[in-house]
């Protein structure tokens, strides 16, 4: 009998605690591997207007001055930016013909270069990851801020982009133009890409803590 | 013991005295053996503990913190120098291999022509306008119970390689199915960390 009173009073003065460590053992490597370490965020987008949602109650009010409707259209060629209707005409440098900001190295072919890493991102997800990444290098972004900040300056309040590209193009471009066009940055303009990549977005002169808009609000066009 | 020393021995005098002292060592012996294996056992595993809990604690939190999830073995969403964070909403995933609706598969990618309303030049993808109706009809019952008003909202989650003509395809259905307001879910990160050149 006494045996067993101290084997109790043994039991007592500490908790097992082993089953209690298997278990965070267990889970601790098992919620360290799902855990995302990334930081989501997200675009807004206004619908494409073919679609049939509630209409919009805001109509647009006839000013005297005829609306910018600003389109840049990203193609295996560029980027074609159209306002007030009529496509601008191409940049210094680029050919008479194409796009209004042509690639940065005209001779390279975007079609292929995308199907080689549609092919290879099956595969090899970081080897996929960097030749998009490529495609997204071959445009000429910086160009098109410095377009942007020119339209900018002549229709400061209009903050609508309607954004399109063709068929084929990868998302990643179209959410990278989105990226261009939504907030001024530093300088009006740039001549170095590595300059213009390095570059924090201007905050607003108004509010503190807000960033200055460019073409913030973009509305995804229906491919043809 | 008492039971044992009182009890009448069939030993001589010198004899039991032997055998206790032999019962005395032997005792002292398991005690001594005792006391080392205590130390030993006894490492101090309450900070280690205290980690632990505060690692799980952490780990459950972040867990349950994001309302979407952007990550898969054929998902890789596009970075951005975007600043708006995600809410919890309907969500349309646009993977390499399929598309999903609130984490249910819907169809395959590339979508067959069989499932698009009028042939390959249609923009309509007749399953996911079936799966987007009944969600949008659950959604829209549950936001009347609760007394708010329907918000059109969908967050799209595609992969970076998705062709824009299939974006706007999933764009075009999900109009159809009253949801006018999208939201395309980005990994945030500095504007330097998206840039081509690094």
């Amino acid at each position: 009998m006494p045996r067993d009173r101290r084997e109790m009073e043994g039991g007592d003065d500490e908790i097992d605690l082993v089953p209690f460590m298997n278990m965070v053992v267990i889970l601790i490597p098992l919620l360290l591997l799902s855990v995302v370490f990334l930081k989501v965020g997200v675009v807004n987008i206004t619908a494409p207007k073919l679609s049939v949602g509630p209409p919009s109650k805001e109509k647009p009010d006839d000013k005297e001055e005829e609306p910018l409707n600003l389109t840049v259209a990203i193609n295996d060629e560029g980027f074609r930016i159209a306002a007030t209707g009529t496509v601008l005409s191409p940049v210094e440098g680029c050919p008479e013909s194409g796009p209004t900001i042509c690639l940065r190295n005209k001779s390279k072919n975007i079609g292929e270069m995308v199907k080689r890493a549609r092919k290879t991102s099956k595969k090899d997800e970081d080897e996929g990851d960097k030749l998009f990444r490529k495609v997204s290098e071959s445009y000429d972004w910086m160009t098109l801020y410095n377009r942007l900040m020119k339209i900018k300056k002549e229709y400061p309040d209009e903050t609508v982009v309607n954004v399109s590209g063709d068929p084929d193009i990868p998302y990643n471009l179209i959410i990278r133009a989105m990226d261009v066009a939504r907030y001024k940055l530093e300088k009006d303009s740039y001549n170095n890409r590595e300059d213009f990549w390095q570059a924090s977005i201007r905050k607003s002169e108004s509010g503190e803590g807000k960033f200055a808009r460019l073409f913030s609000d973009p509305v995804l066009a229906v491919a043809k | 013991m008492t039971e044992q020393d009182d009890a009448p021995s069939a030993f001589g005098e010198e004899e039991e005295e032997w055998i206790k002292e032999q019962r005395k060592r032997d005792a002292d012996r398991e005690n001594r053996a005792g006391d080392r294996d205590q130390e030993e056992g006894d490492v101090n595993i309450n900070s280690l503990m205290d980690i632990m809990v505060i690692l799980l604690v952490f780990l459950l939190k972040s867990y349950g913190d994001q309302p979407v999830k952007v990550t898969g073995s054929d998902l890789k969403v596009p970075d951005s120098s975007t600043k708006l964070g995600p809410e919890d909403m309907t969500t349309i995933v646009v993977t390499r291999s399929a598309i999903l609706v609130n984490d249910e598969k819907v169809t395959d990618v590339p979508v067959d022509k069989s499932q698009k309303r009028g042939g390959e030049t249609s923009l309509e993808i007749v399953r996911l306008l079936e799966r987007l109706k009944n969600v949008v009809e659950e959604n829209k019952q549950e936001s009347k119970l609760m007394g708010q008003d329907f918000n059109p909202v969908v967050t799209i989650i595609a992969d970076q390689s998705t062709r824009y003509r299939l974006l706007t395809e999933v764009m075009y259905t999900a109009g159809q199915a009253e949801l006018s307001k999208f939201k395309f879910a980005v990994v945030r990160k500095k504007r330097k960390n998206v840039s081509p050149l690094r």
